[in-house]
């Protein structure tokens, strides 16, 4: 999606999507997005596609035929051919995975689980579910639509007016993703990933500092590719979930999670955390404990087949079952110095787990912590600022300070000198000076996504 | 039992489970407005209404319930079919 190619294709669409007449507009968006996946994928991925779509529309379908009590070993047909080809490909044929897989087939079990709790109606025109299926933005790595939220949009999408102030924020969305990949995303991978490709040679500071810079790499890839899919949509008159809501400023575990990856842990809340926790109710304050490690678990599983990502998934799970085992009565707000506390105790979580979650095993994890405590600053900082140079390096914490600083203001950011950007001449100036410094400044070699992965 | 009347047994629930002795159970009530109200809590807050009014809320229902509002009309209805 960071390609002259793309940017193209999408002027082409969206100018065809908002010229040609309404009742055309999914059929375009259907065509665009058919294009967009023949054009990324092989003839298994396109298959694989194709069959989520026809598979669930039909089992869809049948679903809505049957009486709400009846409907059950319908979804688990559903359900279970669904998963079955989404864990064929991931455990059985991993490096033939077709790309977005864990997300279209989501995507797809959303609308089947809400109309077996009839919480949509069934669709009955199969390019409006192809379409919501398989939305081009969205397709790589989510957001993962839910069918209660995205299926009414497209099924009214051909009276929605064209707005000028949609594309304008549609536009400025994806602005502001290009900027969080190529200016802080890739630049920060330039330092995060020949440590953590060769974890062996690099002790001390020279693990530590990518470490420290590791999950803001993370953050600004993943929030990146989330604001230009989001921003993309927008400007079609679509609107995505959102993914992110400032996670690096949260308080807690339980608050992390509310704010991280949102479109899947609330889809994971919604169809494994609930139905699990509420059915062990029983058992008192092990039934949420118990919901936790199967919803953690089972995100360590789609998000691939590594022993890391269960250790990951089970650092998290365990933190907030020590965080929902000690819960205590709280009338009074956090003070400044509690709120600052426990954000530093976050970041430090999110530190030790994103190494895990970025080693290549489990012996590699053992391997950078041991030399993390290898400790010779001078020396260490004289290599890394040999290897980096000065001005990388200290622009590099600049940028994770400001992705932080921004993190833990609520709102709206507010930056200085925003009553001048008021202006409309003065915003396009400011937009001009963005992409030019993309353009300049930015690292545009790579198109891959982390996520993109999964 | 009216729907005043389960809302009134339903306050000092919530302020139990959701530790806030001021807080008044109303029907436009969601998560959103409690502190502490959350996927984790919802599971005790649950268990603790059906152990008073002694019912067994469905996962179909639980799942759709929107406000506060909806939880007082299942909590009618399953009190009434239990009586009936």
């Amino acid at each position: 999606m960071i390609s002259a190619t793309f940017l193209a294709f999408f002027a082409v669409v969206v100018i065809v999507h908002w010229a040609a007449p309404p009742r055309s507009r999914v059929f375009i968006l259907l065509a665009a997005s058919a294009a967009f996946y023949i054009h990324e994928q092989t003839i298994a991925g396109i298959a694989s596609l194709a069959g989520i779509v026809v598979f669930g529309y039909l089992v869809g379908r049948r679903m809505g035929s049957l009486p709400e009590d009846r409907r059950l070993p319908t979804l688990l047909v559903g359900v279970a051919g669904e998963l079955g080809m989404l864990i064929a490909y991931k455990y059985v044929a991993p490096s033939s995975s077709p790309l977005g897989i864990s997300f279209f087939t989501f995507t797809s079990l959303s609308y089947l689980i809400d109309i077996y709790y009839d919480m949509v109606p069934v669709e009955r025109r199969v390019a409006n579910y192809a379409l919501y299926v398989s939305f081009f933005p969205q397709i790589v790595s989510g957001p993962i639509a839910r069918a209660t939220k995205l299926l009414p949009q497209i099924d009214a999408h051909e009276s929605r007016a064209f707005s000028y102030d949609d594309v304008a924020e549609g536009l400025r969305l994806m602005l502001w993703g290009f900027a969080q990949k190529v200016l802080i995303a890739n630049r920060l991978a330039e330092i995060t990933d020949p440590a953590f490709d060769n974890p062996a040679g690099m002790q001390g500071l020279m693990i530590l500092v990518p470490a420290i810079l590791l999950p803001f790499q993370i953050y600004c890839d993943f929030a990146g590719y989330t604001d230009i899919a989001r921003g993309a949509a927008r400007t079609l008159g679509i609107d995505l979930l959102p993914n992110f809501e400032h996670p690096y400023g949260a308080t807690s575990p339980s608050d992390l999670w509310r704010r991280w990856h949102m479109s899947l842990y609330g889809w994971l809340t919604d169809y494994v955390y609930t139905p699990i926790a509420m059915g062990a109710r029983g058992l008192g304050r092990l039934a949420p404990i118990l919901g936790l490690w199967t919803t953690f678990l089972l995100s360590a599983v789609w998000h691939g087949t590594k022993l890391t990502y269960i250790a990951w998934a089970s650092i998290h799970a365990l933190v907030l079952s020590v965080e929902v085992w000690r819960r205590k009565a709280r009338t009074e707000p956090l003070s400044r110095g509690e709120i600052f506390l426990r954000r530093c105790a976050i970041m430090i979580l999110l530190i030790f787990a994103d190494i895990v979650f970025r080693a290549r095993s489990l012996p590699e994890v053992g391997l950078i912590l041991t030399n993390m405590a290898h400790l010779a600053p001078a020396a260490q900082l004289r290599e890394l600022l040999a290897m980096h140079g000065a001005s990388h390096l200290i622009i590099a914490f600049a940028m994770a300070a400001l992705i932080q600083i921004i993190q833990t203001r609520p709102g709206p950011v507010v930056v200085p000198g925003v009553r001048f950007l008021r202006a409309r001449p003065a915003r396009w100036v400011a937009y001009c000076l963005v992409f030019w410094a993309i353009i300049y400044f930015g690292r545009l070699d790579t198109d891959t996504f982390l996520y993109g992965a999964f | 039992m009216t729907r005043e009347e389960i809302k009134a047994q339903l306050t000092p629930i919530f302020q139990t489970v959701f530790k806030n002795p001021a807080l008044v159970v109303q029907d436009q009530l969601v998560a959103a407005d409690v502190p502490g109200w959350d996927s984790l809590s919802n599971v005790a807050m649950i268990a603790e209404v059906e152990k008073h009014f002694k019912i067994r809320v469905k996962l179909r229902e639980i799942l759709k319930m929107k406000n506060v509002g909806d939880l007082v009309d299942c909590i009618d209805r399953s009190v009434a079919s239990r009586a009936g």
